[in-house]
């Protein structure tokens, strides 16, 4: 017998980790594994909700289940363009890529 | 609900110390012996869903956390194909075997692979970021976790049921019903959501084949930005 | 679980003293580590048959000095790899190279989980079944990759991208067909689709009428898929010894390397009884009859176990008859002809499913109308991929 409490903390755990990702890192590829961990925090959250009250509807499930095959599409395109930029400007890291305008004053 | 508080937060001390006390104790045997009885005592102290989640969700956060943390974005990318297997294992915890072996396969199969592939075409320079963002980051997550954290000790109902893994037999049953309701109430959402996900295959794939002289058709000019 | 065969000696003594929510966990856990070690049996003979067939059909002998005709020659190897060394490459990853290996042997081995060795007698019995299996083996084709990257190797970095490949265009058959057969049994339980495979004029669903003798195509692509998820040799691209040494394995060495091939040979054993399962009638004796022994768990056992080590003796066939495919060659057979097949004759399959579906008429008539279609849109196929090769070529 668990206490729902459990599942909501680690629900909590994983956002924070993945808005930290999203918020510091700059690199593409790493910014998009954030994304993967925010989106299943909810997926944690609507999943622990159906189960504790009362499995007569399935509406979190059926969240989670769509919530899964946007974030497998959105995988797919954003590793896509990402590949795409990496042939085009050699480079990653999101704050180097531009076409337009002067470079950052940080070079 | 104060007890199980109590018990998850004695729980997580005791298992980040527990390392530590191992340490001083060279014998192998001893050290097995020491390892029953505590695993044995987490099984009689909480029950065995709990003292089975609570390892399982300690690695998922670790391996979260390396996921972000780690220099290397290829040991990102494993780390985050170990933590999303483990929370997929989780979910059995939870009543939802069927979204269990659909997470599995579309994170561990899919979605893993994938990134590990990018990880391996893709060049990797570190970037140094700068004191002001991690700052920056490190308060508004601390802020928002907090935040949320006060929410869901406040604001959640009482539990109207529990689930154990005792009620595994009942898995037909319920994934039977889940089906039934998925196919009657968002009936409507299915053909929009394989819609999205051929769109998303086709993108890709047109995305991949792109030539980079195309690409510099568009007007991106290659060779003045590679600073 | 009280109808288990092994309820009587094994679980009633333990309620005793088992509190309430710790019945089914142990119960399951015990069940199934006394199941997967009787696999884990096979793993040490199943190798020995398969060499010595081999030999046979190439004239030599085999391994004949260990034991009687060499019987004890993988056990022999596999104590001699456990006590050798672990040598790992310097700048290797150590967290990849530990990963890999801990991934496809943990995997491998909780997949026997929902697989019946008769009536009842089966360690999880739980919602999703076969689903479990697919997802669990979904996680191969990463880990090989890991493991190749993670080596340091240029064989063994090339060997994973091919392996990667190579599972991924064979997966996507694999469920495809596997799934035709779940939506007509209407269940994920191996266990249900072995039971209604058993009754009284019902077929296996690799020729049955029932299904309007489609299951030949599924049953045919599962077949192929699952000789190529195994690796072996018409598709052991990735370890195409003249070019890659050992693909993503190279690098592996002691009870790595023992490991790794273990695992190979349990792939190609659930694998054979999950094509048993699904197409070959399970643990059912005697196809169209219901017999009285049929029902008795032993003879389920055996029979199953017989049928374990035909599709052994079918596999070492095929890898002494046939040549090594190209790369090109293998993809292209993977996503240019197998899925496609496995998609019509999955659409086909569907027609049979009860209560019919968007409701179109049910009967025999539309029946045969629906498989005969599906006959004559998969030879079409099949004859237009043939000339556009030929025409190429």
């Amino acid at each position: 017998m668990i206490d729902i409490i459990w599942f909501l903390l680690l629900s909590i755990v994983l956002f924070s980790v993945g808005l930290l990702g999203v918020i510091t890192q700059t690199n593409g590829i790493r910014i998009l594994i954030s994304i993967e961990f925010m989106l299943n925090a909810a997926n944690v959250n609507f999943i622990a909700f159906n189960s504790y009250y009362g499995l007569v509807d399935f509406t979190g499930w059926s969240m989670a289940l769509f919530i899964i095959a946007i974030a497998a599409a959105e995988a797919a395109i954003g590793l896509a363009i990402f590949i795409s930029v990496y042939r085009s400007f050699g480079d990653i890291t999101l704050g180097n890529i531009f076409s337009l305008g002067e470079a950052s004053e940080a070079e | 609900m104060a007890v199980s508080l109590t018990l998850f937060f004695i729980t997580l001390g005791v298992m980040l110390i527990f390392p530590i006390i191992m340490r001083f104790f060279e014998n192998v045997f001893l050290k097995m012996i020491l390892y029953v009885i505590f695993s044995g005592g987490l099984v009689v102290m909480l029950g065995i869903d709990a003292a089975i989640i609570a390892p399982l969700m300690l690695l998922t956060v670790y391996f979260a956390s390396m996921a972000v943390a780690d220099p290397r974005v290829m040991r990102a990318a494993i780390y985050l194909l170990m933590a999303m297997v483990l929370l997929g294992f989780i979910y059995i915890f939870l009543n939802s075997e069927i979204l269990m072996a659909l997470h599995i396969s579309v994170y561990g199969g899919g979605i893993a692979i994938l990134i590990l592939f990018a990880a391996v075409l893709i060049e990797e320079n570190t970037t140094i970021i700068d004191e002001q963002t991690m700052r920056t980051g490190y308060l508004i997550t601390v802020i928002l976790a907090f935040t949320m954290g006060i929410l869901t000790f406040r604001g959640r109902p009482e539990a109207l049921t529990t689930t154990t893994i005792a009620s595994l037999d009942d898995g037909f049953a319920l994934v039977n019903d889940f089906s039934v309701f998925l196919w009657t109430t968002y009936n409507h959402v299915i053909p929009f959501l394989a819609m999205l996900i051929l769109g998303a295959l086709i993108g890709a794939v047109r995305l991949a084949l792109t030539d980079k002289e195309v690409i510099n058709e568009l007007g991106v000019e290659t060779e003045e930005v590679s600073s | 679980m009280t109808d288990s065969p092994v309820y009587e000696p094994l679980i009633q003594p333990l309620l005793s003293f088992l509190p309430d929510n710790m019945i089914v966990p142990v119960v399951v856990s015990i069940t199934t580590l006394l199941l997967a070690s009787w696999i884990m049996i096979q793993q040490l003979f199943g190798p020995w048959v398969e060499r010595k067939i081999m030999a046979r059909m190439q004239g030599r002998r085999g391994p004949s000095y260990v034991g009687w005709k060499g019987i004890l020659q993988i056990p022999a190897d596999l104590l001699k790899l456990i006590f050798k060394e672990d040598v790992m490459p310097r700048r290797a990853d150590s967290l990849g190279f530990f990963v890999s290996i801990a991934i496809i042997s943990i995997t491998s081995i909780i997949s026997f989980g929902p697989l019946p060795w008769g009536t009842n007698l089966i360690g999880a019995n739980f919602g999703v079944g076969v689903l479990y299996v697919f997802a669990i083996f979904s996680l191969f084709p990463p880990a090989m990759f890991i493991g190749g990257w993670s080596s340091n190797s240029k064989y063994a970095l090339i060997g994973g991208f091919r392996s990667a490949g190579q599972l991924l265009a064979y997966e996507i058959p694999m469920f495809l067909s596997g799934i035709a057969i779940i939506a007509v049994n209407g269940s994920f339980s191996l266990m249900t689709i072995t039971e209604n495979q058993m009754k009284a004029g019902a077929g296996w669903n690799l020729f049955t009428p029932q299904l309007g003798f489609l299951g030949i195509f599924t049953g045919f692509v599962f077949f192929i898929a699952g000789v190529a998820e195994s690796e072996r040799i018409p598709f052991d691209i990735p370890e195409a010894e003249a070019e890659l040494v050992m693909g993503p394995r190279t690098e592996f060495s002691g009870w790595r390397y023992a490991l790794i091939m273990m695992v190979e040979y349990i792939h190609l054993t659930v694998n054979s009884l999950l094509f048993i399962y699904l197409f070959f009638g399970g643990y059912d004796a005697i196809p169209f009859v219901e017999l009285e022994f049929e029902r008795w768990w032993p003879v389920q056992f055996i029979v199953l176990t017989a049928k374990l080590y035909l599709f052994v003796i079918i596999a070492a066939w095929l890898r002494s008859a046939l040549p090594r495919m190209r790369i090109d060659q293998l993809l292209s057979l993977g996503w240019k002809q197998l899925l496609p097949i496995a998609l019509i004759a999955a659409i086909g399959t569907l027609g049979f499913i009860s209560p019919p579906l968007l409701g179109l008429p049910a009967g025999v008539m539309y029946q045969w109308i629906v498989s005969g279609s599906t006959f004559v849109l998969i030879f079409l196929f099949m004859y237009l991929h043939y000339r556009s090769t030929r025409r190429t070529n």
